[in-house]
């Protein structure tokens, strides 16, 4: 149930992603919010607030952060573009980098995530959780 | 030993870590995931080896198996430092994770490229 779940959520993201991506191109980014990537940038969702700082290095860190409790299972996807570049499972909430190699220009970086809390209640990032890779 | 499909790529990858990764910490492969444990207990896995196999970049394998590969390494590292609160490898500050293929064997590494702080076992992607 959980992985179905999981498989859905990752495929409306897809298609967020693809619209985005066609928007993007199309040059009206600006109307679906998605702003170029730099320093802290911040999503608040269900899941929590996703943070993403693009690094003077390149390197694009970002975390997450529960309102209430950071326990219980969190699954986290990056894509660029629709080219995942991240995936973690972990019991805590997770935090990661992305490699400037990874990070192609004018593509959309998008954050994916999913949080069960140690009661079973699931959560989910924001769906703009994304920025344009400059 | 070439690598062939994304759980053999996790299963290499996870060899290979397993053979730097500090004491307690066990790092293993498990259905395509690659998965890490301390003392026995879950830590963090990831699926990121599927790369090797993405249906839309087939002809892109060199620069999947690299961004996989630093994916994996990526998170090995942060959740041994997330444990033991202390920089891995090394002892000063977290050296980034990179990998590269060339003439179809994957290198991978911790630190700059002209100061590598731990060097992996080359993998042969054939």
């Amino acid at each position: 149930m959980t992985r179905m779940l999981r498989r859905a959520v990752m495929f409306v993201s897809a298609v967020t992603v693809a619209l985005g991506g066609m928007m993007f191109t199309a040059g009206t980014a600006n109307a679906i919010g998605v702003h170029t990537c730099g320093p802290n940038m911040q999503w608040p969702g269900n899941a929590g607030v996703v943070r993403a700082d693009l690094l003077p290095s390149g390197f694009l860190v970002w975390d997450v952060r529960d309102y209430t409790d950071d326990h219980g299972m969190w699954v986290a996807d990056v894509f660029v573009g629709k080219r995942r570049v991240d995936h973690k499972e972990q019991a805590y909430n997770p935090h990661g980098r992305i490699n400037p190699v990874d990070l192609r220009k004018g593509y959309l970086v998008h954050f994916v995530i999913q949080h069960t809390d140690i009661e079973g209640r699931m959560s989910f990032s924001d769906p703009n959780a994304s920025c344009i890779v400059p | 030993m070439p690598v062939a499909s994304s759980p053999d790529f996790a299963a290499e990858l996870a060899a290979r870590l397993n053979e730097v990764v500090p004491a307690g910490f066990t790092v293993a492969a498990e259905n395509g995931s690659v998965r890490l444990s301390h003392d026995g207990r879950f830590v963090g896995s990831t699926d990121m080896a599927e790369l090797v196999e993405d249906s839309e970049n087939f002809d892109d394998l060199p620069a999947n198996a690299a961004t996989a590969a630093r994916a994996i390494l990526s998170n090995v590292q942060d959740w041994i430092a997330d444990i033991t609160h202390d920089p891995w490898p090394g002892t000063r500050s977290l050296p980034n994770p990179d990998a590269r293929v060339q003439d179809h064997v994957l290198d991978m590494w911790f630190g700059d490229n002209d100061g590598r702080v731990l060097i992996l076992r080359p993998l042969d992607l054939g």
